[in-house]
């Protein structure tokens, strides 16, 4: 893993620090890959989450 | 029945179903999951307070997504001094960014659906007792002897698989 990755999985986890929330910042800005990675996994978790019609 | 009832009834039915695509996206703009489910209420509350201003022909995912951006917003104000939010430029950015990969998830549910059951039995597990079942990553691992970073691990390879699955089938879909 990444580190964009790993703080993306601990931020979705809810377990992010402080100093970990200022590098996901930095490594974010101006960064249109890493933030369509970002994304992505956001609404990935989201639908994972919330979404009843695709759980088996 | 009165002429105006039959289309509140019929946006508040797809307002529930935009609730996951409202979530990842106020997630991606907030970088917090408690912060985001906060917001979300509150955008949900301001969308159901102002569903009579909602003008057809638009689209209302469109029009409920400016809602929750404006919700970020706010959110972002009141807590600047005391939390590391993202920038302006950066949760512009991030807007921009995140509207079409909302729209391009949107297409790819059942997809998500088809790549969930080619996960390995154990990942499914795992998902199934992180996702549906709400536990915590070290739930997981105590009740299955891992360890926490572990079933984290599992999660974000998961999500991988996923992700690259989706991209894979929707190559291949026809159009």
């Amino acid at each position: 893993m990444n580190e964009l990755e790993i703080l993306v999985q601990r931020m979705l986890d809810g377990t992010l620090h402080p100093t970990e929330r200022e590098s996901l910042n930095t490594l974010l800005k101006g960064n249109p890959e890493a933030q369509a990675y970002y994304a992505q996994q956001c609404q990935l978790h989201a639908e994972l989450l919330m979404n009843e019609d695709i759980r088996q | 029945m009165s002429k105006n009832e039959q289309p509140i009834q019929f946006h508040e039915e797809l307002l529930i179903q935009l609730q996951p695509r409202l979530f990842g996206y106020i997630l991606g703009l907030l970088a917090s999951p408690t912060d985001a489910k906060d917001v979300l209420q509150e955008t949900n509350k301001v969308i159901l307070a102002k569903m009579d201003e909602f003008q057809q022909p638009g689209s209302f995912s469109a029009w409920a997504h400016k809602f929750a951006y404006f919700q970020c917003l706010a959110f972002r104000k009141k807590h600047q001094r005391d939390k590391l939010e993202f920038g302006t430029d950066l949760l512009e950015e991030l807007a921009e960014v995140s509207r079409p990969v909302d729209e391009t998830t949107k297409q790819n549910l059942p997809l998500l659906a088809v790549c969930l059951d080619r996960l390995q039995a154990k990942t499914r597990q795992i998902v199934a007792a992180y996702y549906y079942d709400n536990q915590s990553t070290e739930e997981i691992a105590n009740a299955r002897d891992l360890k926490p970073n572990h079933v984290a691990q599992i999660l974000y390879r998961a999500r991988k698989a996923l992700f690259e699955c989706i991209q894979k089938e929707a190559a291949n879909k026809p159009l």
